[in-house]
């Protein structure tokens, strides 16, 4: 994870660079779950922790999380 | 978030000025060496291959690699390894391998004459973001007049081919000459054929040392310039019809690029450079330190002298290339203005109106109209 401001850029390392294309930029509640991830985590604690933290709703945090997992799994983040 | 194929040029540039917002060295370019296996007679900066002097003085691999993780601990994400050759390293890998676990956007450019088969499968081990590849021709005899070396054309489509074999990012691209303007499509067909693009280059400036160089002889006149922008870059020239008045609008900020803000080269010695068509100031990182380097060099940047007046006040500055670069290797002066730019703007003021009024549009550069 790089940062320029509160922009953050997760860049792959040695040959995870093979698998992960173009920029990935999270921004803050990304970044949020991004770290959350790092532990054993699925996506309803991910909503739980980003409504607890982000002042939003339940169903528009379980959709965002929801998104954010799936996009992250496309482009070889995240491996089941 | 989102990964950034399509927009990826748009995202760096929008991530740049963020950066130069906080003045983070966000971008680096290493030029691993100035020595060149080819001797194009256009080129800012080339030193023969075997030369032993210029090799002897060249910043070790240990260095660069040290040089590379201060520089991304003060903020460095993007890095453009290029040469002169970079592949005349035999160490480049030992340079290479450890910049891909610190976390940097790598890219490489080379002339791809020297990329074998072997070397493209250590690439593709970890390749970088993007690898760009200058063609020169289409052909040996094309490669022959500009770089001197016409076998290079055969070793260059080898380089692309096993680059591709193994996967590894390519992107092609030419500066045209005198020499090779007439290959310009048969490059684009030979990009297509690989499934490539290719990225044309027409402005060449002189060498940065002030060395006596071929760029005067190569490149094209202001006229072919403005006749070549005109079919490659249509909307460039609408834009100076369009706009009439192109004045820099009381912005007269020395350097209007991202050098000092957010950008800095390393060059093959070790010293610090705005960038590497400037070879002034020329810091020295390995002594004080990569960040008061970078320190020092804003404060140059923040000094420098305004935009010249004549600048300030031309129509034309707005769509103008001229920076502290072009004024420097055309004058001496980081300010004044540059005589070849002054007549490529007004070559293409002379084209915008004549299409405007209903004139003969250039549809090949070779055909390029007397202006
Ligand atoms: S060549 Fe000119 S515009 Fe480009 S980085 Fe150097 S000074 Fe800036
Ligand atoms: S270099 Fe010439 S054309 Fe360019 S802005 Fe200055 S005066 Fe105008």
């Amino acid at each position: 994870m790089r940062s320029i401001g509160s922009d953050h850029l997760l860049v792959p390392l040695g040959a995870r660079t093979r698998e992960v294309r173009g920029l990935v930029v999270l921004n803050e509640p990304a970044r949020f779950m991004w770290d959350l991830l790092a532990e054993e985590c699925c996506v309803e604690d991910l909503a739980a922790a980003l409504t607890a933290r982000f002042n939003v709703n339940a169903d528009r945090a379980r959709a965002d999380a929801a998104a954010f997992v799936e996009e992250i799994s496309q482009i070889g983040l995240l491996r089941p | 978030m989102s990964p950034h194929p399509e927009g990826h040029v748009t995202m760096v540039k929008a991530l740049q000025r963020r950066a130069a917002g906080l003045r983070q060295p966000v971008s680096g370019l290493f030029e691993l060496t100035e020595r060149c296996n080819l001797a194009c007679g256009m080129c800012y900066v080339r030193q023969p291959a075997n030369d032993a002097a210029h090799r002897a003085r060249e910043l070790p691999a240990a260095d660069w690699v040290s040089l590379a993780q201060e520089a991304a601990d003060a903020g460095m994400i993007f890095l453009l390894l290029t040469g002169g050759e970079v592949f005349l390293r035999r160490d480049f890998f030992d340079i290479y391998a450890p910049l891909t676990r610190m976390g940097l956007i790598l890219t490489l450019f080379t002339n791809g004459t020297r990329v074998t088969d072997r070397i493209a499968a250590r690439l593709a081990e970890a390749p970088p973001q993007m690898t760009q590849i200058t063609l020169y021709g289409a052909s040996a005899a094309t490669y022959g007049a500009v770089t001197g070396v016409p076998e290079a054309f055969d070793h260059c489509r080898a380089g692309i081919e096993a680059l591709l074999r193994h996967g590894v990012p390519l992107e092609l691209k030419t500066t045209i000459t005198r020499q090779n303007r007439d290959d310009l499509e048969p490059m684009r067909q030979m990009a297509r054929d690989w499934g490539l693009s290719l990225a044309a280059n027409w402005m060449l400036m002189q060498r940065r040392d002030g060395a006596a160089c071929g760029a005067e002889e190569c490149r094209l006149s202001p006229q072919d310039c403005a006749a070549l922008a005109a079919i490659e870059r249509p909307g460039t020239l609408a834009a100076m019809s369009a706009t009439g008045s192109g004045n820099l609008s009381g912005d007269s900020a020395c350097f209007a690029c991202q050098v000092g803000k957010s950008s800095f080269a390393i060059n093959s010695f070790g010293r610090m450079l705005p960038c590497l068509n400037l070879d002034r100031p020329a810091l020295e990182p390995r002594e004080t330190g990569f960040s008061m380097a970078w320190r020092q060099l804003q404060s140059h940047v923040d000094a420098a002298p305004p935009v010249d007046p004549e600048c300030a006040s031309c129509e034309a500055a707005a769509h103008c290339p001229r920076c502290p670069a072009w004024s420097v290797t055309e004058t001496g002066s980081l300010t004044a203005p540059a005589r070849y730019l002054c007549d490529l703007m007004q070559a293409k003021r002379d084209l915008a109106a004549r299409q405007a009024e209903g004139g003969a549009v250039p549809t090949s550069p070779v055909a390029a109209p007397d202006v």
